[in-house]
Order: C-alpha cells, then sequence, then structure tokens
C-alpha cells in the first residue's frame, strides 16, 4: 500500500501551488491516505490486454472551416482582470534577472 | 393563484388563455423566493429586475395575441457554475466571489432564447465537488421537506429551488451524480443526458470528460421539454455531438409492454437503505406489472467505478483549476513574486475540498504515479463502458436506487470526505461510460424522498424519460409543496 507522507504533501503543494499551515498538512496527509488506499484497489484488476478510454463519445474530431467569428466580450474579459495596462494584463517578472 | 401543482404544460396553457400573465408568475414564484431562502439558501443570486423585465417582454406578446413557445413566460434558476452574462458566476467559491460573466452558457442562452425567465442563481458545492451542498462558500442549503438534512449535491441549490416551489425548473450539472443525486434527495426529477448531448460552453469546468449539464424539474415531462431544448451541437463545445435532439412527444410513444428492465445486481449493494430498497423494488414491480420483463443482469466492474473516479475526475479537476491563478479574474492577493502571487491567491480562493481534489489529482498525475493511478483508471473505465455495452444486449433499461442511502443530517460526512465520495457510489457509473440516466421520485421513506434510476445505452433519452413517464403515471404521486413554517 502507497503510504502518503508529509514529504509527499509538501511536493504535491508545490506543483499545485497551493500552500498549507503545519496542521492542514497533517490533515491533507491522514485524509489523503485514506483515500488513495481506497482508490488503490484498482490494482486487482487485470488490465495487461485494455486499451485506455480517454473520451467515451464515438466522435473523433469535430472540424470546421476556419472563420472568424466576431464577439462582443473582449472588454467584459478585460474588466475582470485584477490588474492590468491598458488592454494588456500585468504580471510580475516571469524570467528573474 | 396557487402553482403548488404547476407544471410547465399547465403553466403554458394557464399564460396561453390568459388566466395570469407572466409578470404575475413570476412575481409569485419571486414572493416564493423571498419566503423561504431565510430557510433553505437555495439561491445566491436573485435577478427580480431582470425577471420582471423578461416576464413583461412576454405579456406584451401574449397581449398582442402571439403563440407562446412552450417554455415562454416559465421561472428558471440555474445553477451557478453556469456563466450568465452580467450576472455574478461564483461556482460556490470564494475564488469568484466578484466575478460577472463575461458572456451566456450556451444551454442557459437557448432556455432564455425560448423565453424562460432566470429568476436565479443557485447555489453549489464549490466547483460542483461534493454530494451535499456543504462544500460551498456561502453556507449549506437545507433539503426542502427536512432543514435539517442536506439537499444533496452538488446542484444542491436547484434541487431544492424546484422541490419547494421557487422555480419551475432549473439547470444542474452532474459529473458523478450531481443532479441525480438531490433530485433523489429532494423529491424532483433530474436527467444527466449522454456526454456530448448539450454544449458545455460557459460552464466552469470540474472534469471535461465526465460533466454534462442536465434538467431538474418536478415532473418527467418537463425535464423531457426542457432537455429538448438545450440538446444540440454547438461549434463553441467540440465535444458536443451533432444527434437527433430527443422528443419529448417520442418518449410519450414509449410503451412497457415487452420492455426489458435489467436490474443490476451490483446496484443492490450490502449496506443499501433498507426503506429505499423497498420503494425501488415496489416501483419494479409496478413496471412489472405493466408488461414490462424484468431480467437481472451483472456490471461485473461496478464496485471499481468510484475508485475509477476519484482518480479521473481530481486528475481532471486539477488541471482544470490550474488557470485560477490570480492572474486573469478572481481573487488575486499581491505578494513579492509570481510564483507567490499563484500560491497565496489560490490559498485564499480555495475552500478546503478543491484544495484535497487539486491535491489527491496532482499526485494521480505526478511522475512516477501516472500509470499506477491515472493510466490504470481509464483502463479499468474500458471495462465499465463494457459492462453497459453487454448489459444493454440484453435489456433496454436499467433500474436501480439513486443514492445507496436516505438525505442525511447536515454534518455527518463533512469530517470524513471518503464517506461522503460513498455517497455517490451508485450514480458515477453512468459519468464513467457516458450514458444517459435519469432520477426520478419513487416515494418516501417516513418524510424523506426516494429516488429511482433509469439508465439507458448512449443516446437513449427518449427511451429513459419514457419509461419514466409510464412509472410516474404508474406510481401517482401527488405533487405537493413542502411546508417550509412561513
Amino acid at each position: 500500500m502507497t503510504k502518503i507522507s508529509l514529504a509527499d504533501v509538501e511536493k504535491i503543494a508545490a506543483l499545485c501551488r497551493l500552500s498549507f499551515t503545519d496542521a492542514e498538512k497533517e490533515l491533507m496527509t491522514e485524509q489523503l491516505s485514506s483515500i488513495v488506499a481506497y482508490v488503490e484497489k484498482l490494482a486487482e484488476v487485470p488490465t495487461e490486454e485494455v486499451e485506455p478510454t480517454h473520451h467515451v463519445s464515438d466522435q473523433t474530431d469535430a472540424l470546421r472551416d476556419d472563420f472568424i467569428i466576431p464577439d462582443d466580450h473582449t472588454d467584459a474579459l478585460l474588466g475582470s482582470i485584477p490588474e492590468r495596462d491598458g488592454r494588456a494584463v500585468k504580471v510580475k517578472t516571469v524570467f528573474g534577472v | 393563484m396557487d402553482f403548488s401543482h404547476a407544471t410547465i404544460r399547465t403553466l403554458h396553457d394557464g399564460l396561453q388563455k390568459k388566466e395570469f400573465s407572466s409578470a404575475e408568475l413570476t412575481q409569485e414564484y419571486l414572493a416564493r423566493v423571498h419566503a423561504v431562502e431565510p430557510v433553505i439558501h437555495a439561491f445566491l443570486q436573485v435577478a427580480e429586475e431582470s425577471a420582471l423585465a423578461r416576464a413583461r417582454d412576454v405579456d406584451a406578446k401574449i397581449s398582442h395575441g402571439e403563440k407562446l413557445g412552450i417554455l415562454e413566460g416559465q421561472p428558471m434558476a440555474v445553477k451557478d457554475v453556469l456563466m450568465t452574462k452580467g450576472l455574478p458566476t461564483t461556482a460556490g467559491s470564494k475564488f469568484l466571489q466578484n466575478y460577472i460573466a463575461p458572456y451566456t452558457a450556451t444551454a442557459v442562452k437557448k432556455l432564455q432564447d425560448a423565453g424562460a425567465v432566470l429568476i436565479g442563481k443557485t447555489n453549489c458545492d464549490e466547483f460542483a465537488m461534493g454530494a451535499s451542498g456543504e462544500n460551498s462558500a456561502y453556507g449549506p442549503t437545507k433539503n426542502p421537506w427536512d432543514i435539517t438534512r442536506v439537499p444533496g449535491g452538488s446542484s444542491s441549490g436547484s434541487a431544492a429551488a424546484v422541490a419547494a416551489g421557487e422555480a419551475v425548473f432549473a439547470l444542474g450539472t452532474d459529473t458523478g451524480g450531481s443532479i441525480r443525486q438531490p433530485a433523489g434527495f429532494c423529491g424532483v426529477v433530474g436527467l444527466k443526458p449522454t456526454y456530448g448531448r448539450v454544449s458545455r460552453y460557459g460552464l466552469v469546468a470540474l472534469a471535461s470528460s465526465l460533466d454534462q449539464i442536465g434538467p431538474l424539474a418536478r415532473t418527467v415531462d418537463d425535464a423531457a421539454i426542457v432537455l429538448q431544448t438545450i440538446s444540440g451541437s454547438d461549434r463553441n463545445d467540440a465535444s458536443s455531438v451533432s444527434q437527433p435532439i430527443p422528443d419529448p412527444e417520442a418518449s410519450r410513444a414509449v410503451s412497457l409492454k415487452g420492455l426489458k428492465v435489467g436490474i443490476p445486481q451490483e446496484y443492490f449493494i450490502e449496506g443499501l437503505d433498507e426503506g429505499t430498497e423497498k420503494l425501488v423494488r415496489a416501483a419494479l414491480a409496478k413496471l412489472e406489472e405493466a408488461g414490462a420483463e424484468l431480467i437481472d443482469v451483472h456490471l461485473p466492474h461496478t464496485e471499481y467505478a468510484l475508485a475509477v473516479y476519484y482518480i479521473l475526475q481530481p486528475a481532471e479537476a486539477s488541471t482544470n483549476l490550474a488557470r485560477f491563478d490570480g492572474i486573469r479574474y478572481g481573487t488575486r492577493i499581491d505578494a513579492a513574486d509570481l510564483e507567490s502571487v499563484y500560491r497565496e491567491s489560490r490559498h485564499a480562493g480555495f475552500g478546503s475540498e478543491p484544495k484535497r481534489r487539486i491535491m489527491l489529482g496532482t499526485y494521480a498525475l505526478s511522475a512516477g504515479y501516472y500509470d499506477a493511478f491515472y493510466r490504470k483508471a481509464q483502463k479499468v473505465r474500458t471495462l465499465i463502458k463494457q459492462d453497459f455495452t453487454e448489459a444493454f444486449k440484453k435489456v433496454d433499461v436499467l433500474a436501480s436506487p439513486t443514492s445507496p442511502g436516505l438525505p442525511f443530517p447536515l454534518g455527518e460526512k463533512t469530517q470524513d470526505p471518503l464517506a461522503m465520495y460513498l455517497a455517490d457510489v451508485l450514480t458515477v457509473a453512468a459519468n464513467i461510460a457516458g450514458i444517459p440516466a435519469l432520477s426520478m421520485p419513487c416515494g418516501r421513506a417516513g418524510s424523506l424522498p426516494v429516488g429511482f434510476q433509469l439508465m439507458g445505452p448512449q443516446w437513449s433519452e427518449e427511451r429513459i424519460l419514457g419509461v419514466g413517464l409510464q412509472l410516474e403515471q404508474l406510481l401517482a404521486l401527488p405533487l405537493h409543496l413542502p411546508d417550509i413554517g412561513t
């Protein structure tokens, strides 16, 4: 059985950009362990010959002509940006100096 | 005016015959909203002014003697994970507390184009994650039939609003049971359509390979009418599929004579509530008396469905929720560097359930675990889908309880996520296989409603709704409103 450790929780939290207090980390360790222990029952199903299902519908490609669809919600989209400069999204420095 | 027995067709007749106006009808529903909301809390936002304006437009049509469409002038509620232009769309999360939707979801737009009157946005578990409504960042919705109990979730507010007579019908979303389970708990009808039946454009995504939008309504016919209106392919959702639109009239023509109803043995599990089982079996007996043939069938991978679900769904959710980074919309906490802006904004904006699922999904997708969890779950998904394909070679529909238990007391499962996840055990497989599934009332255990689930092959909504219509007539349960002490 896979055991989720405190170090695992810290590593996963860093990957998905979440932060937790020490108490929350402990609770998360316990809760994730119990959920992972439950889902690990899949290991008992033989699947060597089985193809994975990525998508349930038989549809493969949904193609359409390449044309411009006018819309009127650009200003509303811009309006929900917390910090911007005119029509540009403002972010902190991405690459360090 | 008494709308306690109202259905879409009776209200349509009343409007067309000028027995009441759409404005009066809307006012009546808004009055009910104001009366019961302090107790039920089904709505996060009531759009009173725009609803009345819309209703008056419909009344102008009536006064000009124009013929109304079936949904025209009828008050509806929409789960707050669906975008509604100009109105807040919070997804039950603090992250989107001040977010105003820039456009309207296709399913909502189709209903508005058909003349339905949006009276408000309904409460739900945060980002549709939950089976009780208690994960809403804005407080839980109460079950209208027993306010000490949960209404189910995640479409908690939509189910409660319809049950409490606050809306004629509502839209919900169902990723693992989030329409059917609350419908069952609140004694209303709920349908999860075939994957691809309804466009997901404008839906705040939970798990994109599982999510579907569908109706919650008081009767099977009402649900069929709403489904007809919201179905169809949409160029804005490449996963929506072009198929004939389900017709409520075709459902009326479905006969029980010779219909093969499969009873999946694995759905009558140990620990199934006794009262629930009794009512479901009584409903099955009614179908048999009316000419249907009951056939025991097996879906051998059923016991793995919930495990598959709790890998695929958090994996997809963690990916979808990566867009909540404090940069383009929603909560933003300023911090020293970009990394900290992400982390602090996500820390402040997400509640504990989204955080738990993001963690679980990130783990299942992370290096070293991907094959053991995510890929394995996709393979077992194939086997679950095949189980249904095999079963539908022998039977026309499958019937089961919607939930293993009755609506549970508020607070009972909030400290134990796994116990909460088990509430979905009979509903998740339909999402995993992409098939349509209906929950309809089949009676009451004491004061608490019990849901009866009908599943069919992909694109068989007309059939399962037709069987539902017949069963509804056979059961002849009364349509009434709960007494909410107002």
